[in-house]
């Protein structure tokens, strides 16, 4: 008889592959204690965290830890339910009204995570006679909301807007609004995207919307941390904006914001958002205070480019081939998946945590280290990164023999 | 979808699907209408994305992702191929 996780079988086979000799397994990995932001005991080893999406290092910030603790002890642990069947909570508005003063526009609706977000407003926006136009790039939270909904679902090519230009030339004739779908920052290269490029292309026709997903951007670009929509100053052209607490905010939970005057309307429709709990108090107190560090976080943010440059220059010097330019996401570009599980493993018995990324998650088929940095992170840190990356690619007998010179791990 | 083969349909289009499935296809197998992307050409859904790109490029056309999970079979392409040739420069 079969068994019922025989369907698993290719992806069993391929995990064995990778890491069924008895090693660390990269997507398995216990933090027996986190110390800091950028530090916990992996495996009883003192590890530097470069992987995480702690870009601004809030996860500690003594503000939002006693939002929390306030909130905590006057509200309780949890909601036990979500907001349409179980009810609201004072902290549930009050964090909606800081997304939209904050962000500039006229409604938030705050979700459980970004995922959901992502699966709320993409599944619901967009009807059967609609199109949607998403980068080819876009996150599997973005896949999974758009193939949840009815509308028609194009890609275009990544970053490309001619590509996005004649898809739309094509689908002029047709009635039906069209939605493109972008990111601010893509999560594996960390690359942005050509905002000004595409809000051009927009405007070329009618119907056409504009959501963006600002997951990695947010805290990170513009003067006050909203964004790639702040930082080049396009921020009324984009009609949704997405976002998460998970990463720069330091906590858990996901938003979407729109000046559009229906936009309530998705609270009775969005299936994501009335089957699921909502976020408990302490969640929402500190992603209320968090954010309002966000904005006044300029600081944190020129430390935070201050390390990205450090890291990206040096990795860049040593010769190893990185996948953007300089942003907190710094990802290394290794020749094929096994010299990148070796090169993970490297790293993590020299005490540096790194996301490992492999296809078909990744852009280009590409398998990469990535790295990712805090404001926190001291100079001393990165500089540790630096050294541990030169060693292990030593070991593995990899590094260049032109140093400067630009070439693969290989 | 159909699996019948395309009788009326243009030739060009035909020859367009098979010349680029043909430099995706790593198994040897004859393209034919019965052919079947996951069984006898091993596609997974990486390859397949790969491939409806490479198509969409060679034919300047824009295929739906949703059209993809009612296609079996190369015939079955052809046919919805020749559809939204149709509809986006008919
Ligand atoms: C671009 C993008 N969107 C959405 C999400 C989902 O966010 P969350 O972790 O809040 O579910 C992520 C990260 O996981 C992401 O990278």
């Amino acid at each position: 008889m079969a068994d019922l996780f025989d369907r698993f079988e290719s992806l069993r086979a391929r995990r064995d592959g990778l890491v069924g000799d008895g090693g660390h397994d990269p997507f398995q990995v216990e933090m027996d204690e986190v110390l800091s932001q950028t530090e916990a005991m992996i495996e009883g080893r003192r590890t530097i965290l470069a992987g995480t999406n702690n870009y601004l290092g809030l996860t500690f910030a003594p503000e939002s830890l006693k939002a929390a603790h306030d909130a905590l002890d006057a509200a309780g642990t949890g909601t036990t339910g979500s907001r349409v069947a179980n009810g609201t909570y004072s902290g549930h508005k009050a964090l909606e009204h800081a997304l939209c003063s904050f962000l500039g526009k006229e409604h938030a609706i705050v979700f459980s995570t970004g995922y959901l977000a992502n699966l709320s407003v993409l599944s619901t926006l967009v009807g059967p006679d609609d199109y949607i136009l998403m980068d080819a790039d876009c996150h599997a939270s973005i896949y999974d909301g758009v193939r949840m909904g009815d509308a028609q679902i194009i890609r275009f090519k990544h970053n490309d807007a001619a590509d996005l230009d004649k898809r739309l030339a094509r689908l002029a004739k047709k009635p039906g609004n069209k939605l493109i779908v972008i990111e601010g920052i893509y999560s594996m290269l960390g690359d942005k995207a050509p905002l000004d490029e595409i809000v051009a292309v927009k405007k070329k026709y009618d119907d056409v919307y504009l959501l963006s997903d600002e997951a990695h951007s947010l805290g990170v670009l513009g003067r006050y941390g909203r964004g790639l929509p702040e930082e080049v100053d396009l921020e009324d052209d984009v009609d949704f904006i997405v976002g998460t607490f998970s990463k720069s905010v330091g906590t858990v939970g996901g938003f979407c914001v729109s000046s559009h005057p229906q936009f309530d309307l998705l609270r009775l429709a969005c299936r994501p958002y009335i089957f699921t709990a909502s976020l408990p108090p302490s969640v929402v107190a500190s992603a209320k205070t968090s954010l309002e560090l966000v904005e006044k976080g300029g600081a944190l943010r020129k430390r935070l480019m201050r390390n990205a440059e450090r890291l990206h220059s040096g990795l860049s010097a040593l010769g190893f081939t990185l996948g953007g330019d300089v942003s907190p996401v710094v990802a290394v570009v290794a020749p094929d998946v096994e010299i990148g599980v070796a090169f993970w493993r490297g790293l993590i018995d020299g005490g540096i945590y790194v996301n490992l990324a492999l296809p078909p998650a990744t852009p280009q088929n590409f398998t990469l280290l990535r790295c990712s940095l805090c404001a926190a992170h001291t100079t001393e840190q990165v500089d540790r990164i630096i050294e541990v990356f030169a060693e292990v690619a030593d070991t593995l007998g990899m590094l260049p023999k032109q140093p400067k010179k630009k070439a693969a791990l290989g | 979808m159909s699996a019948e083969p395309s009788d009326g349909a243009s030739q060009d289009v035909r020859a367009a699907v098979l010349e680029v499935l043909q430099t995706f296809n790593k198994t040897g197998v004859t393209l034919q209408d019965g052919t079947r992307f996951t069984e006898d050409l091993n596609f997974d859904s990486l390859l397949v994305m790969e491939f409806i790109a490479a198509l969409e490029d060679r034919l300047d056309i824009s295929v739906p992702l949703n059209v993809l999970p009612d296609i079996e079979t190369v015939g079955q392409l052809v046919v919805a191929t020749e559809q939204i040739v149709r509809e986006e420069h008919g």
